[in-house]
């Protein structure tokens, strides 16, 4: 029995939730707690397999914990999983965010309980194989299975303008991904008129060794799919509606994890499979980001409603791992995968508090707010220390990833990182100024004054974020360490293929 | 002769007119009629077992991979259109004898096209299909929509098969005999007349643009007891027949035909479901569209592109049957349009049909891990390998027009507040409960989707082999 566990370790985190999802079909909708209590155990677990997982994992033994069999053998297709360092931080922001998730949406989901909690588990299920799979089927499977939980979290427990958000995700989301589909059977069909084999492992692309002519459209419809996800300016547009209607839960799932996968694609696939088009389009992806850091920031000036400003922060911050990521130094590469961690925590966090706003007042206008610090002295207290992480304070976690991302473009584009840093800037704008709005100043509204500050549950959500935030600013060579040499192998595959 | 070759036919034939004789003199029975008839499909599924594998009666008569492939599946995609239909028909007060025998005898017209390379044989086996849907359709004779809808069907549909008649008995001038065999080169100029008016009654059966204008009426129009039959089975027998005729012709020949004609299918069909407002009429253009991807893999023409259409028809008549099934169960009547604005709220009060619902349309979308994306991964692959990637972006692009309205219909379901006057689940736990068998299948096949696509290939495989003869 231990045995089968520690064989497949990865199968199991990847279908614990969807397995707790069929149990709890069977639930009594009325057993609220109970739904509740079983989910948070269930997504407890996933968290200490995960933690179990970052002890074992051996940061120079590229992918480990290797699972390999075949699954639709008339096309060579396998269950094939493996993580590396990447992946594991993934996976531990994952299944870090999910119990707080679970746990921050007790009070604030009543209808449909059983409904959201499965909703979640298959949305745990498919974000797990997306950044666990090695084969480009099963990537492909678990890409889309997180799109329909995901619709249905926006769609039935958001705001007002819910279904119109809701299908806008859907519709962007989907659009990419189908050609990204395309782009892959083109390219195993490619390989098949080559060699006579079919053959879908992610690794047999590392390159694609496609000409470099018939690079441009697979790698064009592999970075448009993950460009609408991360959101990268201008496919960026279903972001601001999706966030402020979704539920608080939805909003942290959707910025911590759902916009990883984007970035995370571009590494898995774009930079490495296809080093010409890559090249080529180079300047283009560098520029783009540039625009989502300004852009995004710029936005964020004009905003009154407090999530839609978080939501466009995550267009500018995503911007930087973007940046990141284009710049092609292990330094930057390096800090894009930090920051992509760091975006999960102090955006989650960020919406975490706002949903705790939003339940006290029903509001997310900040002009209906003010003078908070008062009575709510606690809750101001980590909002303005997570604000902060988000600027990029040193000491918490946002700074290194900046401060990575930054330095490696400036060896690679000194110009584009010296306007990128004007986005922090920004930042600390935007976010001091909507914090002082809301916590600090006279109290203007007369509901403000009798709120009760967070309760003890909302604490520990909040505490619990805090831990990894500090932790990553005080020493952020631990998790550095472990996605070192994933990015050098990477980034050893196109150095070399690059004209 | 062994009449073993025809058992499966023998016993579909007798269960329907013992049918038909229990509703003439033992009406008391009548609880039992649509065991029987299940027993009847699922004993034909076993008397398949019997027949004899090769050619038989002079070459006419094949018994191969190919027919054993869609007799299974005509068996028990009928067995299920039985069981759904049932309830729909008790509910409404409307069981008989015949809507079984004529469910029985419908499907051993589907086992003759789908069996024989004798273009009379074929044209006996679309005539008897095709009766039994006019008649099908009209079960519901009080209900003016229902009788409109078989009377527009039959009009239209008897004008296809005279064409169709009409090309074969040009085939014989040209050819001198009714097989269907590859013509002698160079073929003559002529010959290519015959092919098209030949597959004209085919290409309606399966509703291909410009041959599809009767589908959305008669969808809405006929009864949920047979709609879910009715739009699928029906084409799977005629795209068979569409196979083994392009089969024939030199690759090169209509392949421009078929892309042409597999574009125009999937815009109009993608783009008329767009606007509809009945839920029965939008699926009615949504299986237009799927026909317009079958034949992308059609103009593909590779052995492989064949073989992804065998999956895609099995894939899209397993969903849209079910689909239909769901409308028959959540309604307020038949005499009632089936409006997609009357599904709103319907998600959490009707749970199982509603996420079986939900499950069809995700399947129809080609959204993993159903059934629907196991056949579009497949078609699209063979399209791409083929060399048709232009064909297959386009498809792509449709499979993306397609999202709105399939999305539509399940927001409708679980965002949408309900209405004062909810809808009904009208028939029962039963119904749920085969609902929810044919969702799991949805589910299963789409995640081992290899024994369908090795039973295909098997089929393929089958069918070729007598042309190398």
């Amino acid at each position: 029995m231990a045995r089968l566990l520690t064989d497949h370790l990865l199968s199991v985190l990847i279908f614990l939730p969807a397995a707790a999802a069929a149990a709890l079909a069977f639930f009594p909708g009325r057993a609220k707690g109970a739904i509740r209590g079983f989910t948070l155990a269930v997504t407890a677990a996933g968290l200490l397999l995960a933690v179990w997982l970052l002890a074992a994992f051996r940061p120079d033994a590229g992918f480990q914990f290797n699972e390999w069999a075949p699954w639709i053998s008339y096309f060579n297709i396998h269950w094939f999983v493996g993580m590396d360092g990447i992946s594991l931080l993934m996976v531990l922001l994952t299944n870090f965010l999910m119990p707080v998730v679970i746990l921050s949406s007790t009070r604030f989901i009543t209808e449909h309980v059983k409904a959201y909690h499965i909703a979640f588990l298959l949305l745990q299920t498919g974000m797990l194989g997306s950044f666990l799979a090695l084969d480009f089927f099963l990537f492909y499977i678990f890409w889309e299975v997180m799109l329909i939980p995901m619709y249905f979290i926006i769609g039935v427990w958001g705001g007002k303008q819910r279904v119109y958000a809701a299908v806008k995700f859907f519709i962007f989301t989907a659009v990419g991904s189908f050609l990204m589909f395309l782009a892959i059977l083109w390219m195993v069909a490619q390989r098949y008129s080559a060699t006579g084999g079919l053959d879908f492992a992610i690794f047999s692309y590392y390159p694609s060794g496609l000409a470099a002519a018939s690079q441009v459209w697979p790698f064009l419809a592999f970075t448009l799919a993950f460009a609408i996800k991360v959101p990268m300016f201008p496919f960026h547009t279903w972001l601001p509606d999706a966030h402020t209607e979704a539920p608080a839960g939805g909003s942290i799932i959707l910025a911590g994890v759902l916009l990883k996968l984007g970035a995370y694609g571009m590494l898995r696939f774009s930079i490495p499979m296809f080093p010409a088009a890559l090249a080529q389009f180079l300047p283009w992806l560098v520029g783009l980001s540039l625009v989502g850091i300004l852009y995004g920031a710029w936005v964020c000036f004009a905003q009154d409603d407090l999530k839609k400003l978080i939501a466009y922060s995550s267009v500018s911050h995503l911007g930087f791992v973007t940046l990141g990521l284009f710049a092609l130094t292990p330094a930057s590469v390096s800090g894009a995968v930090l920051q992509m961690v760091n975006h999960g925590l102090s955006t989650g966090a960020l919406f975490l508090l706002v949903g705790v706003l939003y339940e006290r007042r029903h509001t997310r206008m900040m002009a209906d707010f003010g003078g908070l610090a008062k009575t709510l002295p606690v809750t101001t207290a980590l909002f303005l220390v997570v604000a902060l992480s988000s600027i990029g304070l040193p000491g918490l976690n946002g700074f290194w990833g900046e401060f990575l991302i930054l330095v490696g473009t400036f060896q690679a584009h000194p110009w584009t990182a010296a306007v990128a840093a004007s986005g922090v800037i920004f930042s600390a704008v935007y976010l001091l100024t909507a914090v002082r709005r809301v916590f600090f100043g006279p109290v203007t509204h007369e509901e403000n004054t009798g709120l009760a500050d967070l309760d003890l549950r909302e604490l520990i959500c909040a505490a619990a974020l805090l831990v990894p935030i500090v932790w990553i600013g005080v020493y952020p060579k631990f998790l550095l360490d472990r996605i070192t040499p994933a990015i050098e192998h990477t980034l050893s595959i196109v150095k070399g293929l690059m004209p | 002769m062994n009449p073993g070759i025809l058992s499966t036919e023998l016993v579909l034939m007798a269960g329907g007119f013992l049918l038909l004789l229990l509703q003439a003199f033992a009406p008391r029975l009548k609880p039992l009629f649509a065991p029987a008839a299940i027993l009847t499909f699922l004993g034909a599924l076993a008397a398949l077992t019997l027949k004899p594998s090769g050619l038989h009666l002079w070459g006419t008569w094949e018994v191969n991979g190919l027919t054993r492939f869609f007799t299974v599946f005509f068996l028990l995609g009928g067995a299920l259109a039985v069981f759904f239909g049932a309830y729909v028909l008790r509910r409404d007060g409307m069981e008989r004898g015949e809507h079984y025998a004529l469910l029985l005898w419908g499907t051993v017209g589907m086992l003759l096209m789908v069996s024989t390379r004798h273009l009379l044989l074929i044209f006996v086996g679309l005539e008897l299909l095709s009766v039994v849907l006019y008649l099908l359709v009209a079960t519901y004779r009080r209900t003016e929509v229902a009788v409109e809808a078989a009377l527009k069907y039959f009009l239209l549909g008897s004008f296809a098969s005279a064409v169709t008649l009409f090309g074969m008995a040009w085939y014989f001038g040209m050819a001198g005999h009714l097989m269907l065999a590859p013509p002698p080169p160079p073929l003559p100029k002529l010959m290519g007349m015959a092919y098209v008016l030949l597959c004209a009654g085919f290409a309606f059966k399966m509703a291909l643009v410009p041959f599809h204008a009767w589908a959305p009426d008669v969808y809405q129009g006929s009864p949920s007891s047979v709609t879910p039959w009715l739009a699928t089975l029906p084409k799977m027998a005629a795209l068979v027949v569409l196979v083994r005729i392009l089969q024939t012709l030199p690759p090169p020949l209509f392949l421009g035909i078929l892309a042409a004609a597999a574009v125009v299918t999937m815009f109009t069909g993608n783009l008329l479901a767009f606007v509809q407002q009945d839920t029965k009429r939008m699926l009615a253009w949504s299986g237009v569209a799927h026909m317009g991807y079958i034949l992308i893999g059609l103009a593909a023409a590779t052995p492989e592109a064949t073989k992804s259409v065998f999956v895609y028809a099995v894939a899209y008549a397993l969903t849209t049957l079910t689909a239909f099934a769901v409308l028959g169960a959540l309604t307020r009547g038949e005499h009632e349009p089936h409006f997609i604005s009357d599904l709103a709220g319907a998600g959490f009060r009707h749970p199982v049909p509603a996420l079986v619902l939900t499950l069809c349309m995700a399947s129809l979308a080609g959204i993993p891990p159903l059934v629907g994306f196991a056949g579009k991964f497949y078609l699209f692959y063979a399209a791409v390998e083929a060399g048709r990637t232009g064909l297959a972006v386009l498809g792509i692009l449709n499979t993306i027009l397609s999202l709105y309205f399939y999305i539509r219909v399940i927001y409708t379901l679980y965002m949408k507040p309900a209405p004062v006057e909810p809808l009904p689940d009208t028939t029962g736990g039963p119904y749920r409960v085969g609902l929810g068998l044919a969702g799991l299948l949805i589910v299963f096949l789409g995640l081992a989707p290899a024994p369908l696509f090795e039973a295909a290939s098997r089929a393929f495989d089958a069918m070729v082999t007598y042309y190398v003869r």
